[in-house]
């Protein structure tokens, strides 16, 4: 929920990037959850799917200017005076969406977390949430080739949007669902057989990980041998991503048929150099020691007790966006390294390679 | 400092004090501030539309004026330098933040920031370091030497609390010595002469465009009517905040410290100068609010970055550990105490009696 740019008019008189920021104070004495930025969303019921997932449905604001399949966004709920951000992907078609005006989110409770188990427990139908455009270009492609689609875990939502958007458009699309879980009640099963009655070509493949191992070549020849005529798209966690990616480019797949989004930030371990150096915050004037576990900017920012603003906490959002004045950091969603110059930066992703200078 | 306080103590019983009320912060504060927010939002707009109606009579500019003057003190205090403070920066609200708060002052919000938050609460009352010890201008303190124009210092003090929030604007250009005297051999600030002096006048020329240049001109052949409220209500401002601070650190028993005393500090020993530098004011809640909560001024010398609404509930408390440890703890009446600071002013108007006298033995020798 990014501000918009300054505007010298708009800052002499209200002190405020914008008159909506300036009034939304105001504003929120008839309307109590507004916000300057983002859109209203009304929460219509919470669908249990299982032990440990949940479904929200939404209906957003009609300013809110709809998705693609595949796309995610910004849920902001407040718990006890605090605003916190998540990104969750849209579990439901653009066009059941345009029929129904309602969005759904699958969401699974993280049990150390800070927000799913309040999302769980407290958030109840008729609350209002603050929401974000979609955004992401981890898309359905418009052609009705034969698809594999590839879960892990939580992974499956942005495909149950895919394959709704499908049994809409071209009910006779060959597409295949290999989805790996650990439960023993994996998410959609129902939804899937009844699906089946209109969508001739959608084969679903379960693999329930307690029992039988992860994703290898030979899973992958016995569920879909035709694997090489078809794209490919990965949605889960970060080791399953690249350890499916690489196997299937050992097996001759193109790169430009793999389509991969990621759940979950990026492990901070192994990093590629070996971490030790100082963090300095300049307009706080600390200075803080990494540690010997490697730890986010961000991270670290909190333990030095400075609070900054801050989202996803992955590398979605951009909230906790900062100046970076001097140093080099390592970014763990890219693996680049920045520049040793004035930039912003993503704390939440970011970790010091050399002394790094925060304007913070 | 002091040999029989147990510093560790002391600081044990402050952090377990800080973390208590760290716990109960949420829902209530955030609450709180909004709602203060929006009274303030609704008093400066009023203020305005009321202004606009001197056509009709002259009535509405002093009501107009006296409830932008409130706007002003109370987006000042209670919301500005709380904010800027970092009081409500685990609300994670990008409007409430200190990073990106800017208030209806003509003092930048970065620039107040470097200066008061850095120097004045980690270094007040040490004589030579923080320069909101008399901000350069009045001897507040026998430690600090006396010049021929300490004589007048009362007429100084009188001006510097009429514009007040332009003495708090140059603070840092003063201290850096941009415009006029001896640049410091060993300076530490991060921005060169013109990056203070683009800032200074950036803001400064926001705040006149929007007091003395944009509402009066939207009052038509009212301009000067206007004008005068504008500059009535921001010299209200000034005369109300600044002697609430006076209040806070130049009453009869606040004390000062030489850099040779605080070497080494221990957070203990920083606890018991920031009570021994700073003092209180009783009222009722909303003279609490008016003043920032400054009123509580220990209070938030020790945990700045508490919501300041809590300090009300805090004095008792810290007052409790204060005696426990045999430290004074300096509160009063806002007469009373203001009585003390006028004191004080005038007292140091004039060299000291007892090192006028040493001199005078030293030279008989």
């Amino acid at each position: 929920m990014q501000q918009p740019t300054n505007n010298w008019l708009t800052k002499a008189l209200t002190h405020h990037a914008s008159f909506k920021s300036y009034l939304e104070p105001l504003v929120q004495w008839v309307k109590p959850a507004w916000q300057a930025h983002g859109y209203l969303a009304q929460v219509i019921e919470k669908r249990r799917e299982n032990t440990s997932d949940m479904t929200l449905i939404l209906k957003p604001s009609r300013r809110w200017r709809g998705f693609q399949a595949g796309q995610h966004l910004d849920l902001q709920v407040e718990i006890n005076g605090r605003r916190y951000l998540r990104t969750f992907s849209i579990a439901v078609a653009p066009d059941e969406f345009k029929q129904t005006g309602l969005l759904e989110l699958t969401i699974r409770r993280q049990d150390h977390g800070q927000v799913t188990p309040w999302i769980h427990t407290a958030l109840k139908a008729g609350d209002r949430v603050i929401i974000s455009a979609a955004r992401g270009d981890f898309l359905l492609p418009k052609s009705p080739a034969p698809v594999l689609l590839i879960a892990g875990g939580s992974g499956i939502t942005p495909f149950r949007s895919f394959i709704q958007q499908i049994k809409h458009q071209q009910p006779d699309q060959d597409v295949h669902l290999l989805y790996y879980n650990r439960t023993a009640e994996p998410l959609f099963a129902e939804e899937w057989l009844s699906w089946q009655q209109t969508m001739p070509g959608l084969k679903v493949t379960s693999i329930n990980t307690t029992q039988e191992s992860r994703f290898s070549q030979q899973q992958l020849e016995q569920y879909c041998p035709d694997f090489n005529d078809r794209m490919v798209f990965l949605c889960g966690p970060y080791g399953m991503i690249t350890s499916c990616r690489d196997l299937l480019l050992s097996l001759g797949t193109k790169d430009e048929d793999i389509n991969h989004e990621l759940f979950g930030p990026a492990p901070m371990q192994p990093l590629p150099f070996n971490q030790q150096a100082k963090v300095h915050f300049q307009q706080s004037n600390l200075t803080q020691a990494t540690s010997q576990q490697p730890q986010s900017l961000l991270e670290m920012a909190e333990q030095a007790q400075l609070n900054p603003i801050s989202g996803c906490r992955m590398g979605v959002c951009h909230t906790c966006q900062c100046r970076k004045t001097q140093g080099v950091v390592y970014n763990t969603l890219t693996q680049q390294y920045s520049d040793s110059g004035s930039e912003d930066i993503q704390l939440c992703i970011s970790v010091p390679a050399t002394d790094v200078t925060l304007e913070l | 400092m002091n040999k029989t306080i147990n510093y560790e103590q002391l600081a044990t019983d402050f952090n377990q004090l800080k973390a208590e009320t760290w716990a109960q912060v949420g829902q209530q504060d955030a609450d709180y501030i909004r709602r203060i927010i929006r009274i303030q939002r609704t008093a400066a707009i009023s203020a305005r539309i009321l202004m606009m109606l001197c056509f009709f009579s002259l009535w509405f500019l002093l009501a107009g004026m006296l409830l932008l003057a409130f706007a002003k003190i109370l987006e000042n205090m209670e919301i500005g330098h709380n904010v800027l403070h970092g009081q409500y920066d685990w609300m994670n609200d990008p409007n409430i933040n200190s990073r990106h708060y800017e208030w209806d002052i003509a003092s930048d919000a970065d620039s107040w920031k470097r200066i008061h938050n850095h120097e004045h609460h980690t270094y007040t009352n040490i004589i030579g370091k923080d320069r909101d010890f008399g901000y350069g201008l009045l001897r507040m303190s026998e430690d600090l030497k006396w010049r021929r124009k300490n004589l007048w210092q009362f007429i100084t003090y009188f001006n510097l609390s009429l514009l007040f929030e332009w003495g708090v604007a140059y603070h840092e250009l003063a201290a850096e010595r941009v415009f006029m005297g001896k640049k410091k051999p060993n300076r530490t600030s991060r921005l060169n002469d013109s990056e203070l002096k683009k800032m200074f006048f950036s803001k400064a020329g926001k705040q006149i465009f929007k007091d003395y240049v944009f509402f009066p001109l939207l009052a038509g052949p009212m301009f000067l009517f206007v004008l005068a409220a504008n500059i009535g209500a921001n010299l209200i401002r000034n005369l109300w905040t600044a002697t609430i601070i006076f209040c806070g650190h130049f009453t009869e028993g606040v004390q000062t410290f030489t850099e040779a005393e605080c070497e080494d500090e221990s957070q203990g020993q920083w606890y018991h100068r920031q009570m021994l530098g700073s003092s209180d004011l009783t009222g009722s809640r909303w003279f609490h609010i008016m003043t920032g909560h400054l009123s509580c001024q220990i209070e938030h010398h020790l945990f700045p970055d508490i919501p300041a609404r809590r300090y009300v509930d805090l004095a008792p408390k810290v007052q409790a550990i204060a005696e426990k440890h045999g430290i004074p703890y300096n509160t009063g009446g806002f007469f009373t105490q203001y009585g003390a600071v006028l004191k004080r002013i005038w007292i140091h108007s004039f060299p000291n009696k007892a090192s006028s006298s040493q001199q005078q033995a030293s030279s008989n020798n």
